[in-house]
């Protein structure tokens, strides 16, 4: 968003390499080293103090690194997509803000999802939220495991396939007709 | 000397009257802001409430008392927010070395960083707060709360300082900027952690945590005191209740100590070059 405000968006754009994948790299990088220098710092601690540990099989361990990875994307094309906002609303940081705090919301960052009431539950299973933290955390814990499991992958497979079209109609739309103020 | 507080307060009042200025200029954007942010913080109350749906009291304590206790943290630092917007921006003014600038002017540095930035949309949060406060009284309504004057002086004061509080740890985290350009996340673990979990009775928590909250970072002062005096509940550690009353004071005393460390971080300030 930052630089379509300023306008330096032309300059990514100008570039030979596709624009979504450009943004996707770069905050897949992010999210490498975020998840060195803040998951494993915070699941150190969280093991020294509460003495959480990985108690669950090597299949599901397969299954929640599958998940994880399937839901860092899912993340990114949701924020890229949030993002893309701005080419239509140049202070789009209101609309930012609120989706990402609905997603928090609906992936468990706020109350765990089990301890969401029924209704909310079942609407909270079908978005892709559900996949970003949740269900790694659930696969984790080893209360997600078998049919289930292989259930929630192939949501949150959907879903990304789904997030990433989206994400490269709007910035096809988007780029047919871009007008930078200034320079 | 009178005439130089006299003098920098007017000073203050006329940046933050340009700063207003501004930002109404814009008022679709604003109102659009602010609304958001309510929605946003209107989202962590919810969350709140949702927790008592599977438990029914959070170790004695009732959804509206619990609400309550958010609601005041939530004025209380929306009021930070809103006075410390510059503050927290310090590290993009160390990082563009306009602090330089800062220095050169005839005016104390800590005023023109605390005017650098007057976040309207605050706004958002403290009108939150305000509703999750009267949504707290309507789920205290079969409790008879009795409410007298030192009641209400006591949330007040309260409210006031714990937004002097956290303005204090924000001004300790620009200060920290000083040596490591951006801030830590500690002012973070301290201004977001610290809200979060004040929102909650501060004897949920283990010993360690009550104290830290208490003594070292005496944010409890200004808001879970003077709610446990407002409900008639008892302090933690058997403490008297007229220390609800004593808030102002232990919030300018923890001030004092981050102006104090502020002031050494400037004299040690060595500019990176722009």
């Amino acid at each position: 968003m930052l630089t379509i405000r300023t306008g330096e968006v032309v300059t990514d754009l100008s570039k030979p390499c596709n624009f979504f994948l450009y943004w996707f790299s770069r905050e897949s990088g992010r999210s490498f080293y975020y998840f060195f220098w803040r998951g494993l710092p915070t699941y150190l601690a969280g093991w020294l103090i509460f003495g959480i540990e990985f108690g669950a099989s090597w299949l599901a361990l397969a299954g929640f690194l599958g998940c994880l990875i399937l839901g860092a994307m899912s993340g990114i094309a949701f924020r890229v997509l949030l993002n893309l906002v701005a080419f239509w609303l140049l202070e789009a940081r209101a609309v930012i803000v609120l989706g990402l705090t609905t997603a928090q919301f609906f992936s468990g960052n706020y109350l765990p999802v089990a301890f969401f009431p029924a209704w909310l539950y079942a609407l909270a299973s079908w978005l892709p939220f559900n996949g970003m933290i949740n269900a790694p955390a659930q696969i984790f814990l080893g209360k997600l495991s078998g049919g289930p499991l292989l259930a929630v992958l192939a949501l949150q497979m959907g879903w990304l396939i789904v997030l990433i079209i989206v994400v490269l109609l709007l910035t096809a739309i988007a780029t047919r007709r871009v007008v930078v103020q200034g320079g | 000397m009178i005439q130089n507080v006299l003098a920098d307060l007017s000073l203050y009042g006329r940046l933050v009257a340009m700063q207003l200025r501004a930002q109404m200029q814009y008022k679709m954007d604003l109102l659009i802001d602010v609304m958001t942010y309510f929605l946003v913080t209107a989202l962590e109350f919810a969350t709140l409430l949702l927790y008592f749906v599977p438990f029914p009291t959070l170790l004695g304590w009732h959804v509206g008392e619990v609400a309550m206790l958010s609601a005041v943290v939530s004025i209380g630092f929306g009021l930070a927010e809103l006075f410390g917007g510059g503050i927290d921006n310090f590290s993009v003014v160390i990082r563009q070395g306009d602090f330089d600038r800062a220095l050169l002017r005839p005016v104390a540095a800590l005023l023109q960083v605390s005017t650098n930035e007057f976040r309207l949309r605050r706004l958002g949060r403290i009108t939150q707060g305000f509703c999750a406060f009267a949504r707290a009284l309507f789920l205290l309504r079969g409790f008879h709360l009795i409410w007298t004057p030192l009641k209400i002086l006591a949330l007040c004061l309260g409210i006031v300082s714990s937004a002097l509080i956290f303005v204090s740890i924000l001004l300790l985290g620009a200060t920290i900027c000083f040596w490591t350009i951006e801030t830590t996340e500690l002012t973070n673990i301290l201004t977001y952690g610290g809200r979060e979990m004040l929102s909650y009775p501060l004897t949920i928590y283990n010993q360690v945590l009550q104290r830290t909250f208490l003594f070292i970072v005496p944010l409890a002062f200004g808001t879970y005191i003077p709610v446990c005096y407002v409900l008639g509940r008892a302090l933690p550690f058997g403490l008297p209740d007229w220390l609800a009353f004593l808030s102002p004071l232990i919030a300018l005393l923890f001030a004092l100590v981050a102006l104090v460390v502020w002031q050494f971080g400037v004299r040690r300030y060595q500019s990176t070059g722009s």
